[in-house]
């Protein structure tokens, strides 16, 4: 009981940062609105999840949802300049990810099982890229990371996908083949704990993205 | 779950909660020392800029209170000079005008150096003085807006005026613009300095690659020292558009 309360808390949570995004949509710098996708997506997808997985057992809209996601968060790091020196570098990871998904989910698994590969491979090259950018704006960076939107989006995904690539792990290697349900639903609800800490990060931050910079109007 | 499960999952949970502590403790050194870089960083540059200033202020002063008045005493100590000798009086009005000559470019160093009308009138009558003085020697068409609301305290003048000379120079030399607008504007609690020319515009990384961005860094430096914000936008053929936002 109490678990199933903490997870439809830890699902929905994502609402409070998708309906901040609405209202400061308009108000917000266009390199954010990758970020913003993602937080609508994940309302959406854990919509149709609610209602299709539970009645179905399918984990089809959850598979979509990862593609989904890392395709956006790749965005969102190109928009910061991830890729900057080498922009062909961002068209190759986006092939790599979608071929890897489809390889996963057709060829290894089937669409309606966990794609327990794509899932670590995407969340180790999502860890490594935020920790390239917390990187880059130590030397950069003028402002205080308390209130800094990419320091604090970099710092969710490096927490939330580190715990998803041990959680990931552990069920591909270890739990399972050998273990009872209970137990593996208990190590992935400790994913649950860290998803609603994620999500309630992502909704502070959408508080904290830079407005829009209005310059004048082009002379030509 | 079996008891075996059972310490497995508490074994687990160990090693999540030290993972969250590992990362917390990560993120608090991080902030922490990001915060003290920072205030380092403001100060050095405080220090720098400040230095440079007074030593400007102080060459500017020199040049202008000594060197002028000394250049001015032996110009009339020549003209005094009484010959008939048609090659000396030559030799005399030549050396009188080469210190005119003389006088004139150490009113323009000494302006450059620290303009007088800076620190007498303001920012407004400095860069309308200096916009007078460009357009008669470049093709460049300047326009200000400078409305009566926008005040500061003088620090913060000098170093808009340095960011505007930054500006200007940057637009003659590398935009090749005809036509450039610098509108100044309070909005809330901000000085607000928005530029905009129809030049040439420029790519970040290559300018970065191939002069250093010195200009940039240093329009960036100004404005960390007044605590403002510093952003542009530019693409090749599409202009440079600056903004400044500076706590009033």
């Amino acid at each position: 009981m109490y678990q199933d309360i903490i997870s439809n808390i830890s699902t929905f949570s994502i609402i409070i940062a998708a309906v901040l995004g609405v209202i400061r949509f308009n108000q917000i710098e266009k390199s954010y609105y990758p970020f913003i996708y993602i937080c609508w997506l994940g309302v959406l997808i854990e919509i149709v999840a609610f209602v299709f997985q539970k009645s179905s057992g399918t984990l089809l809209p959850s598979n979509i949802y990862v593609l989904l996601e890392g395709l956006l968060f790749i965005w969102q790091f190109n928009k910061w300049g991830s890729f900057h020196r080498r922009p062909w570098l961002f068209f190759i990871i986006q092939a790599a990810i979608i071929i890897l998904w489809l390889v996963d989910s057709f060829l290894v698994n089937t669409i309606h099982e966990l794609s327990s590969y794509y899932r670590i491979s995407y969340s180790v090259l999502l860890v490594i890229l935020a920790i390239d950018q917390i990187n880059k704006m130590i030397v950069r960076e003028r402002k205080s990371f308390v209130t800094n939107a990419k320091f604090l989006i970099c710092i969710g995904v490096i927490i939330f996908f580190s715990y998803k690539i041990t959680t990931e792990t552990f069920y591909l290697y270890a739990l399972r083949k050998s273990s009872s349900s209970e137990f593996v639903f208990s190590i992935f609800a400790i994913q649950k704990y860290v998803n609603l800490f994620a999500n309630l990060l992502y909704a502070f931050v959408i508080i904290w993205i830079p407005g829009k910079k209005i310059f004048l109007q082009p002379l030509k | 779950m079996d008891p075996r499960e059972e310490d497995f999952f508490t074994a687990i949970e160990i090693v999540a909660g030290i993972l969250a502590i590992i990362i917390s403790y990560f993120l608090i050194t991080i902030i922490r020392h990001q915060r003290r870089n920072l205030h380092l960083h403001k100060a050095k540059i405080l220090a720098e800029i400040t230095t440079l200033e007074n030593e400007r202020r102080r060459i500017a002063s020199d040049l202008h209170d000594e060197l002028g008045p000394l250049l001015s005493a032996v110009k009339l100590q020549i003209t005094n000079l009484e010959t008939e000798i048609p090659h000396d009086v030559k030799l005399i009005e030549k050396s009188s005008g080469h210190i005119d000559d003389i006088i004139q470019k150490l009113r323009e160093i000494s302006n450059n150096l620290m303009p007088n009308t800076l620190l007498r009138k303001g920012l407004k009558v400095a860069i309308e003085d200096s916009i007078s003085r460009v357009k008669d020697v470049y093709p460049l068409n300047i326009t200000l807006e400078f409305p009566a609301d926008v005040v500061m305290s003088q620090d913060k003048e000098i170093n808009l005026y340095r960011v505007i000379q930054e500006i200007i120079h940057n637009t003659i030399k590398h935009a090749h613009a005809k036509n450039l607008r610098l509108i100044f504007s309070h909005e809330k609690d901000l000085i607000i300095l928005r530029t905009d020319d129809d030049g040439i515009g420029f790519n970040y990384e290559q300018k970065t690659k191939m002069a250093g961005g010195l200009g940039l860094l240093n329009l960036q430096s100004r404005t960390e020292v007044m605590g403002g914000e510093f952003t542009y936008s530019s693409e090749k053929g599409t202009g440079t558009r600056y903004l400044f936002e500076i706590p009033a």
